[in-house]
């Protein structure tokens, strides 16, 4: 065991959580390593200063103070309930409120003649061979397929079609 | 209608006064309605509390605030405790972040850490107020000098270290409950705890000489 690995585990000795062989190899450790023996002597005597921290007491309105507190939270809950369902049935009622006004502004689709429709564009999906996403190419702008340049204006025109389709 | 009045006085005596009982009990008793249970919580917890919070944060006024506040949120939310589980750890664990929650907020808000950087400073500079006649002055100072000395390292110590070492030094809890309390995992509440013992160690050790 070397030097970084007993500083880890120094704590868990020191509170004699460690048994058998890792116990074993911390005492071995520090039984020939001056060095680490120092510092662990130190931190030792270190901790053993914690006995003369001495204890603070509460104030002597601490209580006084802590059972008015106690005092006033119990006649808020005694009142809170009767408040609290009508906090409730408020946010209900807003909350139905909006959900009719939002249903009423919800407009019905129109009914879509085939001219309509027609000259609403469906988006034309493009892949490209050295680009691993898929993306949505302008129906104006040239088309690259995959494997080919630009097409000629008749295929153009084909897929401009089929974007075109009635649903 | 007599006879079980009187079965419940005699069950009354029987049964052990609130000192005697253990925190789950206690519990148990204020649930069941005896008022005097909570004060027999605060009673056992208000020291120990006071002391965790304040050297947490090194302020203790607002340690008294906060442990307040502690009991007032134990007192609202008793009922939903789950009395499988050790009181003390959840009462430890309300302060735990009451007093994670006031260091974060002073590191945002300049004004309340100088503030509070210049009451401590007026609190360590009040003079003695009573004289102890039973030891010679010069041991007398010594054991201030060391108690000033072991509060003032401890408050030196990273925050998140701080809380660590003081659950198991001071509060002497275990691995375990620290790792509960603080919601950390049992690897980290050791390497903390390794940490703030060597830091402890080398900020306190050159003094000591």
């Amino acid at each position: 065991m070397n030097c970084p690995q007993t500083r880890e585990l120094y704590s868990e000795y020191r509170d004699g959580l460690l048994s058998g062989v890792r116990r074993r190899r911390v005492e071995s450790h520090l039984g020939s390593c001056p060095e680490c023996c120092r510092f662990y002597s130190r931190v030792d005597e270190s901790l053993c200063t914690l006995e003369h921290l001495a204890d603070i007491t509460p104030s002597p309105g601490f209580r006084f103070r802590l059972f008015r507190r106690l005092k006033n939270e119990r006649d808020l809950q005694a009142v809170m309930p009767g408040r609290t369902k009508l906090a409730a049935a408020m946010m209900v009622a807003a909350a139905l409120g909006m959900f009719l006004i939002e249903d009423g502004s919800h407009t019905p689709p129109l009914e879509q003649t085939p001219a309509a429709r027609a000259s609403t564009p469906l988006p034309i999906m493009v892949a490209k061979a050295s680009y691993p996403f898929v993306t949505f190419a302008d129906l104006n702008a040239p088309v690259y397929e995959i494997g080919l340049t630009s097409t000629s204006s008749a295929s153009h025109a084909s897929l401009a079609s089929w974007a075109r389709l009635p649903r | 209608m007599q006879a079980a009045v009187q079965t419940q006085q005699l069950e009354r005596f029987a049964k052990k006064p609130l000192k005697e009982m253990d925190d789950s009990a206690v519990v148990a008793a204020y649930l069941d309605g005896n008022s005097l249970a909570f004060e027999e919580l605060v009673n056992r917890y208000q020291r120990r509390l006071l002391n965790f919070v304040y050297r947490t944060i090194g302020d203790r006024e607002r340690g008294e605030d906060l442990v307040q506040e502690v009991f007032i949120r134990v007192h609202r939310h008793l009922h939903r405790f789950d009395q499988s589980k050790k009181f003390s750890t959840w009462i430890y664990t309300i302060a735990s972040n009451l007093a994670k929650n006031e260091l974060r907020n002073r590191s945002r808000n300049p004004l309340v850490l100088f503030q509070t950087i210049k009451k401590n400073w007026e609190a360590d500079h009040r003079p003695l107020q009573f004289e102890d006649r039973h030891h010679r002055p010069d041991d007398l100072f010594r054991k201030r000098h060391l108690k000033d000395l072991v509060d003032w390292t401890v408050r030196q110590l990273p925050e998140h270290h701080r809380v660590v070492f003081v659950l198991r030094e001071i509060e002497g809890k275990s691995y375990e409950e620290i790792a509960d309390i603080t919601g950390c995992n049992l690897g980290t509440v050791k390497s903390r705890l390794n940490r703030a013992r060597n830091r402890f160690a080398q900020l306190i050790g050159p003094m000591l000489d």
